[in-house]
């Protein structure tokens, strides 16, 4: 009961953060709107084209970007604000305040689905129409927290070094690449399917794009296993992960310094 | 002599300041990885919907590299702020016009060498052929183009005073320069009410310029697109230099630097 306490309380504090945050609000609005409507101009030429895939491909770079840079910044903004002693110094284990707001974040970036979905039918005049809605809802829980577990990967990494968060947010457009958010990674050389293969938005992108369009040829319940195997791992790994970094960062007397 | 002094001081502080140069390592991911992996995705993504041949896209996009400058630029005054030291940077007796353009200085040749790399991957990853391309049409291209980014920068700068957030604007004006500039979608296939906004921007006539020297055009004939977008870069930079020097004056009045 504790534990959810924390993890609503940090969730909702999170939001009401983000809604302020202008960069924040750039990468759910801003963002997704403009690569929506390109791509759209780009895309609307091929004879299977199908509005959907941009409305989805669009929401998930909206999806990562946010999860990328609020996983990274999530650290850094603490230390900046002075706050990160005190948060460590909290009863509260920090993992799970850094879990909470990164449920927040997921949940508030939501935004840029709609947003996208605004775009493709109102803008472009599109009938879009969602294959297999019931598949595409529990596809989307699992993307998001594949993509949250991500995100609370990079968050420790923010205590080890400062400057972490300059090579994190270079991580933006090769996942929107390898990932196959708005193509297909069979463009790509064949040698780098392996990284796609290892890349949870890359499922996250498989499951949305299959249960949305109705298209693709690989089965949707391994996608969603694959997705949950990699969630549970990348939080499996992170624990262990945050423990190290604040038992070095505690020895060294570098919590907000490093 | 004390103008010129200030302008190269300013331009180098603020440069080294910008990316903490203590660790170049940052730097060269901020500044080259970031771009050209932006390059690729929209040279791949280009080559996916199969509108126009690769060269388009590859061409359109090295050159919009060029609009790496921009968020330095539009930091510069964020981070004056962040850092508490814009209002003794505007106490100060320098010249604030050669302290507002010294800025940038820096960051444009910076941008310039960011374009070259950008082309070096565009011929040797992706195979762009330069065999017919008027070189010298081509190079005037990327400084104009990498010119006209800058001059967005300043006004971006200058509106980071009212909006406190730089990197939102910079980044919202990338964003625009995919979509408007002709990089990546054909102008025509634009809705005919964004002309006035695509042809407003100081990098739309270079893009255009820069693909016919590539498909070996001679120098003469872009010439009148690149001046063009020469003019229209100059009138972003006065635009930038008026607002910086408007909003500076009302949050002198009001007493609002920090927080506005």
């Amino acid at each position: 009961m504790r534990t959810l306490r924390i993890l609503y309380r940090s969730a909702a504090l999170h939001v009401q953060f983000l809604a302020v945050n202008l960069f924040m609000l750039f990468c759910i609005v801003v963002q997704p709107f403009f690569i929506a409507v390109t791509v759209m101009f780009m895309l609307r030429g091929r004879p299977d084209f199908d509005p959907i895939y941009v409305v989805v491909g669009a929401a998930l770079s909206g999806l990562w970007s946010v999860a990328l840079f609020d996983g990274n910044w999530i650290i850094g903004g603490e230390r900046w604000r002075g706050t990160l002693e005190l948060l460590v110094g909290s009863p509260a284990p920090l993992m799970l305040v850094i879990a909470g707001r990164l449920i927040g974040t997921m949940l508030f970036s939501l935004g840029s689905l709609v947003l996208s979905y605004v775009i493709g039918a109102w803008l472009f005049g599109y009938a879009i129409t969602i294959a297999d809605p019931a598949g595409f809802v529990a596809s989307l829980v699992l993307a998001l927290a594949a993509l949250w577990a991500t995100a609370l990967l990079f968050a420790p990494l923010g205590i080890l070094w400062r400057t972490v968060g300059q090579f994190i947010n270079v991580l933006e457009y090769p996942v929107y690449i390898f990932g196959g958010f708005l193509f297909p990674i069979l463009l790509l050389p064949a040698w780098s399917n392996g990284i796609s293969y290892a890349l949870p938005p890359y499922w996250a992108a498989v499951a949305l794009h299959e249960t949305s369009s109705g298209a693709g040829t690989a089965p949707i319940t391994a996608v969603w296993a694959i997705l949950l195997i990699s969630t549970v791992v990348t939080v499996l790994i992170t624990r262990p992960l945050f423990a190290l970094v604040l038992r070095r960062a505690g020895r060294d007397g570098t919590l907000a310094l490093s | 002599m004390q103008s010129l002094r200030i302008f190269f001081v300013s331009s180098a502080f603020t440069y080294r300041a910008l990316f903490h140069w203590l660790n170049p390592s940052a730097y060269i991911f901020q500044r080259i990885g970031f771009p050209l992996l932006q390059l690729t995705f929209f040279v791949f993504l280009g080559s996916f919907g199969g509108a126009r041949p690769l060269g388009f896209y590859l061409v359109g996009n090295a050159l919009l590299v060029a609009c790496r400058p921009m968020f330095s630029i539009a930091r510069a005054i964020a981070e004056e702020r962040e850092q508490g030291t814009l209002p003794y940077v505007l106490a100060s007796p320098a010249n604030s016009v050669a302290l507002f353009f010294g800025r940038s200085a820096y960051h444009v040749i910076d941008g310039l060498l960011d374009v070259v790399i950008a082309f070096g991957v565009a011929t040797f990853l992706f195979g762009l052929d330069l065999s017919r391309a008027d070189w010298a049409g081509l190079a005037l291209a990327v400084v104009v183009a990498t010119f006209g980014a800058s001059t967005i920068g300043m006004v971006m700068g200058g509106a980071a005073y009212l909006v406190l957030d730089a990197t939102f604007l910079a980044n919202g004006a990338m964003f625009a320069l995919l979509l408007l500039s002709g990089a990546n979608v054909p102008l025509e296939d634009l809705p005919a009410w964004t002309a006035p906004l695509y042809w407003a921007l100081p990098i739309t006539r270079s893009v255009e310029a820069s693909r016919a020297y590539v498909a070996g055009a001679d120098f003469a004939s872009g010439l009148p697109l690149l001046v063009g977008d020469a003019l229209i870069g100059t009138a972003w930079a006065l635009a930038g230099l008026f607002l910086f020097r408007w909003i500076e004056d009302q949050a002198r009045r009001r007493g609002t630097l920090e927080g506005v």
